[in-house]
């Protein structure tokens, strides 16, 4: 569904991704895993095209993606949550919706039955559409970000750390919810530093350092791979 | 004091907040979304003034006519800026941001000097607004005062609504909370970045437009070496205004235009000393602002760390 193919990223003179190739399947999920500066949001701002790539393809859904805009890419069902809250804290929770689905343009109809759809699916901001998202937990932000991403019904989601500051009650929670749209077919790449959690949830697993990957396969067998997880478990440690 | 006297004053009063408040829109609109503290505004504002006068005194085309494209060589003047300059240098120090926007400010200050061919002195400008005065129950009121404020007020109605309902306003806010987040969400950045200070900048000219040619009421307005200057008299209060909301609220920026116009007017009628000090108060007031850091009043902290970084 989506293909990876030798990318190079460069932010001026300074490379940063060095021949990286992905592949994800349909309802497939796979983790991108590695240590913090390894290029795993880089590899994601390359497939949204929010980044240019130096040299390499990506397509998505047997099209050449290399290249599009950003909002092109919104529209082929390639969806981001960015790390960090990708909320709008200034708007309304049914804000953030609206313009999560941006890209329906002026499909009016469109928009509110796929909000609709997604309100279904988290009752949770259906009790809090006027809220302001800034004044919402971490968690229900990050609830919303995912929410948001879901409106313009998305065939492939690529998620930044979404545990990132959040208590496993809570990311439990998001899990779930992820996993009911993967079991209606939506593919997910999961970048996250927490390793446990990636492989507790992936089939397939990339583990990247200093722009390159060093190691793809099973999740399965990356549980063995002590050399590889040493430097992300010395990583976290020191962080924090 | 008669009323009168005290309602003209008043009139007067919120002509000028009329114009700050139009100044102040602007000014929050490109520093919500771009991050950019537009110490140019005033001389974005200026080159549509410049442009208004060569029209008018040159080639006589018909004020009104040159008034309008007045407001779209300042529209044009803004967008020209955010492409060439402030969209590519990345969020620096806020010291060098200023230093460039006092930079751009003073390269279009001397394009205005330049298109002016060197002109000393003042330059007479014809107005584009009717000059009548009407009596209004014993008050002297002037049409252009009255047709600034209708303006002013006008532009807000039709801004903020539809920042706040329509779905391109709505992707104008959401590149100012949280770029990345508008990106993602297919919605062109750089595209409503442009566009906010298209808007802006177009406001600056349409605020100096109502100022300028009518400063010396119905014979015209006077252009002197005065305005040429990149921070032009208007700028402060226009900034005071917009700090009024931190530059962030447009609600609050309307406020404190209402403050620095309106108020700063009436204070005429208080008692020495505090008349003689207005605009020195109306400095302490900006410091005070600045002091009070408000824009943590109108933002959360992880909006105004995206606004510096």
């Amino acid at each position: 569904m989506l293909r990876v193919e030798g990318v190079d990223v460069s932010y001026g003179p300074i490379q940063v991704l060095f021949d990286v190739s992905i592949e994800v399947g349909e309802g497939e999920i796979v983790a991108l895993l590695g240590t913090n500066g390894a290029g795993k949001t880089t590899v994601l701002r390359a497939i949204s095209g929010i980044v240019g790539l130096t040299s390499g393809r990506i397509s998505f859904q047997d099209t050449d993606i290399t290249g599009a805009s950003p909002r092109q890419i919104v529209e082929a069902g390639l969806i981001q949550l960015p790390g960090g809250r990708g909320v709008f804290p200034g708007m309304s929770v049914r804000e953030n919706l609206e313009v999560g689905g941006y890209v329906y343009g002026r499909d009016h109809a469109r928009r509110r039955a796929a909000i609709k759809a997604v309100l279904e699916e988290f009752p949770a901001l259906g009790d809090r559409l006027d809220q302001q998202a800034g004044t919402l937990s971490g968690g229900q932000q990050q609830m919303l970000s995912l929410a948001k991403s879901m409106v313009p019904e998305p065939k492939l989601l690529l998620i930044d750390e979404l545990s990132l500051g959040l208590a496993p009650v809570i990311v439990e929670q998001l899990l779930g919810t992820l996993r009911r749209y993967v079991e209606r077919g939506v593919s997910v790449v999961v970048v996250e530093q927490h390793v446990d959690l990636a492989l507790s949830i992936a089939q397939r697993a990339y583990f990247m350092e200093r722009g390159s990957i060093r190691f793809d396969g099973p999740a399965e067998e990356l549980h063995g791979r002590d050399d590889l997880l040493r430097a992300v478990f010395l990583a976290t440690a020191t962080d924090g | 004091m008669p009323t009168s006297v005290v309602l003209q004053i008043a009139l007067i009063g919120l002509a000028k907040s009329g114009i700050i408040a139009m100044l102040a829109i602007g000014v929050v609109l490109i520093y919500r979304t771009t991050g950019v503290v537009n110490l140019a505004h005033w001389a974005i504002g200026l080159v549509g003034v410049v442009t208004y006068v060569l029209l008018t005194g040159e080639t006589g085309v018909p004020p009104l006519l040159a008034a309008a494209a007045g407001v779209a060589v300042s529209v044009l003047a803004g967008a020209l800026a955010q492409r060439v300059v402030f969209s590519r240098i990345g969020k620096g120090e806020a010291v060098t941001m200023i230093l460039i926007a006092l930079g751009v400010g003073a390269f279009f200050a001397a394009v205005a000097q330049m298109l002016l061919r060197g002109q000393r002195g003042e330059i007479l400008v014809a107005p584009f607004l009717p000059g009548e005065t009407i009596d209004l129950m014993g008050t002297v009121i002037s049409a252009s005062e009255l047709i600034t404020i209708l303006i002013a007020v006008g532009s807000a109605a039709v801004l903020l609504p539809w920042l706040k309902r329509s779905r391109s306003g709505r992707a104008l806010r959401a590149v100012a909370q949280n770029r990345e987040a508008a990106q993602l969400a297919g919605i062109d950045s750089a595209r409503y970045a442009e566009l906010a200070w298209m808007i802006g900048s177009g406001l600056a000219g349409l605020a100096l437009l109502l100022l300028i040619p009518h400063s010396a009421g119905a014979q015209g307005g006077v252009l002197s070496v005065v305005h040429l200057v990149p921070l032009g008299s208007l700028l402060l209060p226009a900034f005071g205004a917009a700090l009024v909301g931190g530059l962030i609220s447009l609600p609050a920026a309307l406020a404190g235009s209402l403050i620095f116009g309106l108020v700063q007017e009436l204070l005429i009628l208080a008692p020495a000393p505090i008349s003689d000090e207005r605009d020195i108060l109306a400095f302490v007031a900006i410091t005070v602002l600045l002091l009070l850091r408000t824009e943590r009043f109108f933002a959360s902290n992880a909006e105004l760390e995206a606004l510096r970084s």
